[in-house]
């Protein structure tokens, strides 16, 4: 049995170590924000952080996961409200068809957690790994931008 | 022995765990980051999956052949970083085999004395792969277009490879013997590469031609480490990705190069002395002429950075 600690709750998972992390949250969990793109490690529309990294969920065996934890797509909601990353992307129409944007949300808040304040060339490289059919990227890297500007604001705000 | 999947906590035990298993006569898998085996094993039909595709949460069904995984995902002596002291008093660095592209990029030391590492790590992948792809799986793997495996020969490195038995040490050009083949038997493990600073007055030159800058696989890449003393040439490494079965050494470059000041060296014998060092080969990906001519360009290249 392997247990792993799934946005804050230990999860007890039956399926055996073998199968990929992407499988066990889609399947055996319900946790279908997790998306599929290739299976190959190639797009990262599966992307969710192991012990706070990015990593593709659809090349890790969920064995290597026992004693560890996972943060999803849903992990990172803070509230029924959306969260400003994500509100930037929807209003910056960085968020198209949206098979990509899971993965671009976990994506962008970790570099987002790490430096709040990315120039373009990071963001660009924070999301190398993140492909989308959709939007040209522009937008994507516009709105985490304008997100990282409007957290800023908002923490400078609340520490006058 | 469990068939399927064991996840050792120490590399007595990975060990212990590879050598019952190859005892037994079942095919044993090592398992680092993943990367490139969990890819590999998801083309193939997914044996621990039924066929509607839900997952089983029953044990896996004995696969022909015979397979373990010993994944070494826990085994944290694998990603070491140590200082050693070698010959001369000269400082070594060892680097386990489960080291990541993301600790190249991020252990102050390594990007302080090892930028030609940090600069290989950061165009593998991208940070995803980063993160769990290991030296190890790299060199394990033994693909022609490993970026890796040039820039660790580049540096000199020596593989070190560790059973139940003991442990043997070589260069890691020794290593591979053919495409995907090496001297790595059944019951080993690699357990971590080892290489010298660089020594005073050493340039480093990582170049990686891809498509794309993420994600994208060689199609010549060229690691070397050149050391110049009054503008000659006293020791130069140099291995490039993509042009051979293996990793190539650039042995005949190299010869053409020492003793001499690098731009003095003439075009045509660096090139002729290239052609004689690389087989690169047409597939899918590109045809012989433009491998050939991209590894001619990069060599150039690699010239001209000698002399600034
Ligand atoms: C999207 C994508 C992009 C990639 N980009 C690049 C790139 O730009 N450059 C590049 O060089 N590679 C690239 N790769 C390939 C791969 O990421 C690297 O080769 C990586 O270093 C493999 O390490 P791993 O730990 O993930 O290997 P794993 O998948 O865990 O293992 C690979 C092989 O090595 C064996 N093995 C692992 N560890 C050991 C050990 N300690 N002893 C003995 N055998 C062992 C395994 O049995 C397996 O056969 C890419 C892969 C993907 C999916
Ligand atoms: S589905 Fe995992 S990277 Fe594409
Ligand atoms: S929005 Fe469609 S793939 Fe990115």
């Amino acid at each position: 049995m392997t247990t792993v600690t799934v946005n804050g709750i230990p999860r007890e998972v039956s399926s055996g170590p073998l199968s990929r992390l992407l499988d066990v949250l889609r399947e055996e969990l319900g946790l279908t924000g997790t998306k599929e793109g290739c299976g190959e490690g190639e797009c990262g529309s599966c992307t969710v952080l192991l012990d706070g990294v990015p990593v593709n969920a659809c090349l890790v065996a969920v064995g290597q996961c026992d004693g560890r934890r996972v943060t999803t797509v849903e992990g990172l909601q803070e509230g029924p409200d959306l969260t400003p990353l994500a509100r930037c992307l929807i209003d910056g129409g960085g968020a198209q068809c949206g098979i990509c944007t899971p993965g671009m949300l976990v994506s962008a808040s970790h570099l987002l957690a790490r430096n709040p304040s990315p120039d373009e060339a990071q963001v660009r490289e924070a999301l190398a790994g993140n492909l989308c059919r959709c939007t040209g990227y522009q937008r994507i890297v516009d709105s985490v931008l304008e997100a990282s500007r409007l957290l800023r604001a908002r923490r400078e705000g609340a520490s006058p | 022995m469990t068939h399927g999947y064991v996840r050792p906590a120490s590399l007595a035990e990975a060990l212990s765990a590879v050598a019952e298993g190859v005892r037994e006569g079942l095919k044993v898998t090592p398992l680092c980051g993943g990367t490139d085996w969990m890819v590999e094993r998801h083309l193939a039909p997914n044996p621990y999956k039924s066929p509607e595709g839900a997952v089983d949460a029953l044990p896996p069904p004995p696969l022909p052949p015979p397979d373990v995984v010993v994944d070494l995902s826990a085994v944290d002596e694998l990603r070491k970083v140590e200082l050693e002291v070698g010959e001369g008093g000269r400082t070594w660095v060892r680097l386990g085999a489960g080291v990541t592209y993301r600790t190249l990029r991020e252990h102050p030391y390594l990007v302080e004395k090892f930028p030609i590492l940090a600069a290989m790590a950061s165009e593998v992948g991208a940070v995803q792969i980063q993160a769990l792809g290991t030296l190890g799986g790299n060199i394990a793997t033994g693909s022609p277009a490993a970026d890796g495996v040039p820039v660790l020969v580049a540096l000199g490195a020596r593989v070190r490879l560790q059973s139940l038995e003991g442990a043997r040490e070589m260069p890691l050009e020794d290593y591979y013997t053919g495409y995907r083949r090496s001297v790595r038997h059944d019951d080993e493990l690699l357990e971590s590469v080892v290489f010298p600073e660089l020594e005073a007055g050493s340039r480093w030159f990582w170049r990686k031609v891809g498509t794309r800058r993420a994600q994208s696989i060689s199609k010549v890449a060229l690691a070397s480490v050149v050391t110049l003393d009054g503008g000659v040439v006293t020791a130069a490494r140099l291995a490039m990705a993509s042009v051979a079965p293996t990793v190539a050494c650039l042995r005949g470059v190299r010869a053409a190069l020492l003793g001499q000041r690098p731009e003095a060296v003439p075009e045509g014998a660096l090139l002729t002395a290239l052609r004689g060092d690389i087989a690169p080969i047409g597939d899918v990906r590109s045809t012989r002429e433009y491998r050939l001519h991209v590894a001619e360009r990069v060599l150039l290249r690699m010239r001209e950075a000698l002399g600034d």
